[in-house]
């Protein structure tokens, strides 16, 4: 996993800060976007390998991200993580599914957890 | 607390004119019986109440059924006028005063027809405008009370209205305010979310020792801290869920679940816990698979809630056990475990929010939030349940809920290839549902009409009457426009042509060939709204 690209778009910083963290331990290459703009333009320009998106921010929620990411030409199959503060409930869900999201935490989240369905769903990737 | 005083006052306005027509029509009855006392000298008042002669008879039933039918035309006229909810304005209703007033100068008129083409009492101008004495004092009497009997029934009426208004505002009021508290803690317990995450994670990353090494003091106060920031999150999971249940905002959202699978599934998840507590736990299931069209998420929390409370309250050598049993028109379920027991003052406090009872100080990674049987019994109860506690204390609780058991729903399949209609259905049946088919478009919207589905499954390209008529005629009708509508097709469908013949609902979509486990999802949300 060393030298993956993982793209934070997460508004609340030091929560921001904590996942990075989380990453680098584990080697991955981590940038954080703290709006959904920043995101936006992030993703145009670089590469990324996976991206953790939070949904309820300033300039434009995470899944209208979400669903610009899936029209792109070139990088519209990206996995996604959804990490939110927002109840998981029916609506989020059947978005979800919509944009074929990898995977969905709920904050506060078990470190351990996130970074072990990091690694299997870039495993998944890899073997595709 | 006045809802049927308010009943009853609205339907007594509602008939408030042809009721006080009936009044008047009494009261003029008794009235024709002291004049004919007075002024005749027919005998006595009983005997003229109660059996007046023929001609007073027939002439007292014709004044009372002009009354009658007067009330009701101004009844009918009021009505329509309401109707067109012309009644909300204020002072638009018409006082009982004219009521009055209009009775009397109706009573007025026909005591004077009758002074004159019955009694033979001169021309008619005269038998209006200036009758002898005695008619007049007679007409004047019953007038006042006319006038004075719509005065009281004005003033009870606009006391009742008053009352009603002021019983609206403060329930208003209420309502509004009940909206900022669950709106308030909605908000804060999502905006806590961010900061428990970022403490949670602080902590978690030096207590895995991930950026040095830990000595034994350091790790027992980060761990505490991380237990006491566990407690913190299920307080703000615990404050969303009953804010929501109290907001009504719960949506309960059904499907073929097997609750057998549901508790063993429990049980296992809760067998190393017991197992550290010397604890056994025990499943009683006394049928097997138990189906029923429940909601799998909600019944899994309550077994979970009651669980965690259990296993709080055993000690070493104490048994937990679940008994489900699958009665005809309910499930019914127990969770009893051998422990402490509850004191009798306390049964009555337990499900309310924020009880807790013997609760064992100390380690905060196992205590509760107070919250767990509040929201329980709040998700069993909207679930169409009971829940009640048995305890005694020494020798253990048991937590008995039932689960009301609705009837699977039934879904009407149109589409012309009999092979769809067979695959379909024969997959919708096994999960449960009732199922029928039609052929063609028109016998679709004709079985539609005449039975009650909850769902309709609609192929688009049919040949004679196509999908998009179906679903024209389904929403012009009012028996089947509530109707949800599951289009299948193998192209996409014309959006556009769909958003003309309904503009607010968005008819998803199944494409074909199709996939059971999308169907399946697909028939869950549709139906569920």
């Amino acid at each position: 996993m060393v030298g993956k690209r993982v793209l934070i778009v997460e508004d609340e910083i030091e929560f921001a800060e904590m996942v990075k963290l989380r990453l680098e331990l584990e080697g991955f290459d981590v940038t954080i976007a703290e709006d959904a703009y920043q995101g936006n333009k992030e993703i145009l320009n670089n590469q990324f390998d996976l991206i953790v998106m939070d949904l309820l921010m300033p300039v434009g929620s995470g899944f209208d991200l979400i669903k610009k990411i899936r029209e792109l030409p070139d990088k519209g199959d990206i996995p996604i993580i959804v990490m939110t503060g927002k109840t998981v409930d029916e609506d989020v869900i059947t978005k979800a599914n919509k944009y074929n999201v990898s995977a969905i935490f709920t904050k506060p989240y078990d470190g351990t957890k996130f970074v072990n369905t990091v690694k299997s769903i870039l495993e998944k990737q890899i073997k595709l | 607390m006045g809802d049927s005083n308010l009943n009853m006052h609205k339907r007594i306005r509602r008939f408030r004119f042809i009721l006080s027509a009936i009044g008047f029509g009494v009261f003029y009855w008794i009235l024709e019986s002291i004049r004919d006392v007075i002024s005749f000298q027919k005998g006595r008042f009983i005997e003229r109440l109660l059996f007046p002669d023929l001609f007073s008879f027939w002439m007292r039933i014709m004044v009372i059924f002009i009354l009658i039918l007067s009330g009701i035309y101004i009844q009918s006229v009021v009505k329509t006028k309401e109707e067109r909810g012309e009644e909300e304005k204020r002072g638009s209703e018409i006082s009982m005063i004219w009521v009055g007033l209009a009775f009397s100068l109706l009573y007025w008129i026909l005591e004077g027809v009758r002074d004159v083409f019955v009694l033979g009492k001169g021309p008619l101008i005269k038998g209006l405008i200036s009758p002898d004495p005695m008619g007049f004092w007679m007409r004047l009497l019953a007038v006042g009370v006319l006038i004075l009997f719509s005065l009281y029934t004005q003033n009870i009426i606009n006391e009742r209205k008053k009352a009603e208004e002021n019983l609206q505002k403060i329930n208003k009021k209420l309502k509004e305010l009940d909206q900022m508290k669950s709106n308030f803690i909605s908000m804060v317990s999502h905006e806590l979310r961010n900061p428990i995450g970022i403490m949670r994670e602080g902590v978690s990353v030096c207590l895995e020792e991930r950026i040095g090494k830990l000595n034994e003091m350091q790790k027992k106060l980060l761990l505490r801290t991380r237990n006491n920031i566990d407690r913190l999150t299920r307080l703000v999971t615990d404050l969303l869920d009953i804010s929501r249940i109290e907001a009504g905002k719960l949506k309960i959202r059904r499907s073929n679940v097997d609750i057998a699978t549901i508790a063993e599934t429990i049980i296992e998840e809760y067998e190393n816990i017991a197992t550290k507590k010397g604890v056994r736990l025990n499943l009683s299931l006394h049928d097997r698979p138990i189906r029923i069209y429940g909601d799998g998420d909600k019944i899994t929390q309550i077994f979970n809630n009651l669980l965690s409370n259990a296993i709080r309250y055993v000690e070493n050598g104490d048994e937990i056990r679940i008994d489900i049993r699958n009665n005809e028109k309910f499930i019914k379920c127990s969770v009893s475990d051998t422990g402490k027991g509850i004191a009798e003052e306390h049964l009555p406090y337990i499900f309310s929010k924020f009880e807790q009872f013997g609760r064992e100080r100390g380690a905060s990674g196992y205590r509760g939030t107070g919250l767990g049987l509040a929201i329980t019994k709040g998700l069993i109860e909207k679930m169409g349940g009971n829940i009640w506690v048995d305890s005694t204390l020494g020798k253990g609780t048991t937590f008995h809920f039932t689960l009301e058991k609705k009837p699977f729903p039934k879904i009407l399949i149109v589409d012309d290839s009999e092979s769809i209609v067979d695959v379909v259905s024969g997959f919708l049946r096994s999960e449960g549902y009732r199922v029928d088919a039609a052929y063609d478009g028109e016998s679709g919207v004709r079985k539609a009409k005449n039975d009650d589905f909850s769902l309709i499954i609609l192929d688009m390209m049919m040949p004679e009457m196509s999908g998009y008529e179906v679903i024209g005629r389904l929403k012009h009708d009012k028996r089947t426009n509530n109707i949800p509508i599951l289009i299948m097709s193998a192209y996409e469908v014309n959006r556009e042509l769909l958003n003309h013949v309904d503009e607010n609902t968005a008819f998803p979509q199944i494409h074909k060939p199709i996939d059971p486990e999308e169907l399946k999802e697909k028939v869950i949300e549709t139906i569920n709204g």
